[in-house]
């Protein structure tokens, strides 16, 4: 089932962030939503998750769906290894059994087993983001919110995450907002790219990628066409 | 080369740095200890200022009786009954108040008015209502608890928001967003709480000690030595006083490096 974000309204203080917004995001698709800073796409996530309430307007869709979380930091507990982290979030629906062997197996695919131990200050900045990333998609969730969650990364990070979150997604395909100021991110990940300006937020563009997920490369023709658009809507 | 080089070097200017601050400490101690020394010589009077050796002589004296080691155990007792209870209580109080506002509010004027109360009121007041024996420890929780509560109180609201959301987004509720993500958090301000408040916990049972004279305990030998005009006696008891501070201390901070996960603190992410 797609999620409906219904005629939001929501203000900050006075700034109206969003006012009247509607936007479908189609089901087991990774919806990229490119905007500039302070456009309201992290607020559109909150709304999304129920951790804000709009004033006026609904999101529909979701029911009881679980949704995993991936934040621009990873947010692991320093006091847990990477291990309990991920544990943590599985405890209050499964046995401690099912949740180790499910955490174990999440951490192979991100190349983590041998540092299932280790505490988050153990290791580098990007071995802490795959360790979210595996926390993300070990919780059993049908939708998966992203919050700029590469965007602290250097280039050769940034795309080799990119490719462990297109394992995982592809393993398990889940309906995915991703929220990014980084043009390369929405084509390489989004299907649909939807461009947004604001505040109030207002949609600018919803473009479908031309390019199948497997054959996507920033070499890609098509691709280099859609950056140069983009590059356009925003600049 | 410059890679294998570096860390060495730093670790003997470490270990440089280290005696000359142990050299530095020692030097000041001597000379703190001469001062003592030179002025208890111009006095020549050991009833007003007793030279240090007189205090050592008396201090060994004491070791061998029996009683001597019955008072020290008694203090003991006294000082660690009361600071477990500040512990426990301020621990239970502080967490509560600290995510709770009206609880906070409720509490805020009690610990506000404790901790401005005189020590010395609280423990002659204390004298009306209790037991010569439990008076110290009355006392000492009274005046340690506000110490601890606020600590945590402080920690609590201190918590990291991201993580308290991350929680938030992953369905945890409260109950374990207090216990993995909140209580955590609050570790190194408990540790600072603790510190502070065993310090006091030993000058409020001493001075409790003195003015309520139970039976057996190190600031009834110390008062008694004064009526005495034992100035030398006063002095052991003293030297004694500071060494059960300084070794609880000892011991607590073994207590804290002995939990792993607190060093982390010292780089948190």
């Amino acid at each position: 089932m797609p999620i409906l974000c219904n005629q939001l309204s929501l203000s900050f203080k006075d700034l109206a962030v969003f006012d009247n917004f509607s936007l479908e995001i189609p089901d087991r698709h990774v919806t990229a939503v490119l905007g500039p800073s302070g456009c309201g796409k992290t607020t559109l996530l909150n709304l999304i998750s129920g951790l804000l309430s709009p004033a006026l307007g609904s999101v529909s869709g979701i029911g009881n769906e679980r949704i995993s979380y991936l934040f621009q930091e990873p947010r692991l507990l320093p006091w847990k290894s990477v291990r309990k982290n991920i544990e943590l979030v599985l405890g209050p629906f499964m046995q401690p059994k099912e949740a180790s062997l499910r955490c174990s197996k999440f951490l192979e695919m991100v190349g983590l087993s041998r540092f299932t131990d280790y505490y988050p200050h153990e290791l580098s900045g990007g071995m802490r983001q795959r360790a979210a990333v595996a926390r993300a998609f070990a919780y059993p969730a049908g939708v998966m919110l992203m919050d700029e969650p590469f965007q602290a990364l250097d280039l050769h990070l940034k795309l080799s995450l990119i490719e462990l979150f297109e394992k995982l997604w592809n393993h398990d395909r889940r309906t995915a907002v991703f929220v990014t100021h980084d043009i390369q991110e929405a084509l390489l990940l989004g299907d649909t790219i939807v461009v947004l300006y604001g505040p109030p937020a207002e949609i600018q563009a919803a473009i479908p990628n031309p390019v199948p997920r497997e054959q996507r490369s920033l070499k890609e023709h098509a691709i280099l066409e859609l950056e140069q658009q983009l590059y356009f809507l925003l600049a | 080369m410059m890679g294998s080089t570096l860390p060495n070097k730093g670790s003997q200017n470490r270990t440089v740095l280290r005696f000359r601050n142990l050299f530095i400490s020692g030097a000041a101690v001597l000379f703190l200890l001469a001062i003592w020394w030179t002025a208890a010589l111009l006095m020549d009077a050991a009833i007003i200022l007793p030279p240090p050796p007189a205090v050592v002589r008396e201090l060994l004296g004491l070791l061998q009786s029996n009683d001597f080691w019955m008072s020290v155990w008694s203090t003991i007792i006294r000082g660690f009954a009361g600071f477990f209870i500040s512990l426990s209580i301020g621990t239970v109080v502080g967490i509560a108040a600290g995510i709770s506002l009206p609880l906070h509010a409720l509490f805020k004027p009690l610990i506000a008015i404790i901790r401005t109360t005189p020590i010395m009121s609280v423990i002659l007041i204390a004298l009306l209502w209790f037991k010569t024996g439990t008076v110290p420890i009355f006392s000492s929780f009274l005046i340690a608890f506000p110490v601890i509560t606020q600590n945590i109180i402080v920690g609590i609201r201190q918590t990291d928001q991201k993580l308290l959301q991350m929680g938030r987004a992953y369905g945890l509720d409260s109950a374990r967003r207090l216990l993995h993500i909140s209580i955590p958090s609050v570790v190194p301000y408990l540790i600072s709480g603790s510190q502070t408040a065993l310090g006091l916990t030993w000058k409020v049972v001493v001075a409790a000690e003195v003015l309520s004279l139970p039976n057996l305990g190190v600031g009834s030998e110390m008062q008694l030595s004064q009526m005495s005009l034992e100035t030398a006696q006063v002095f052991a008891w003293t030297a004694v006083a500071i060494l059960l501070s300084a070794g609880s201390q000892w011991l607590l901070s073994l207590g804290i490096h002995s939990i792993s996960w607190s060093r982390l603190y010292a780089d948190s992410m």
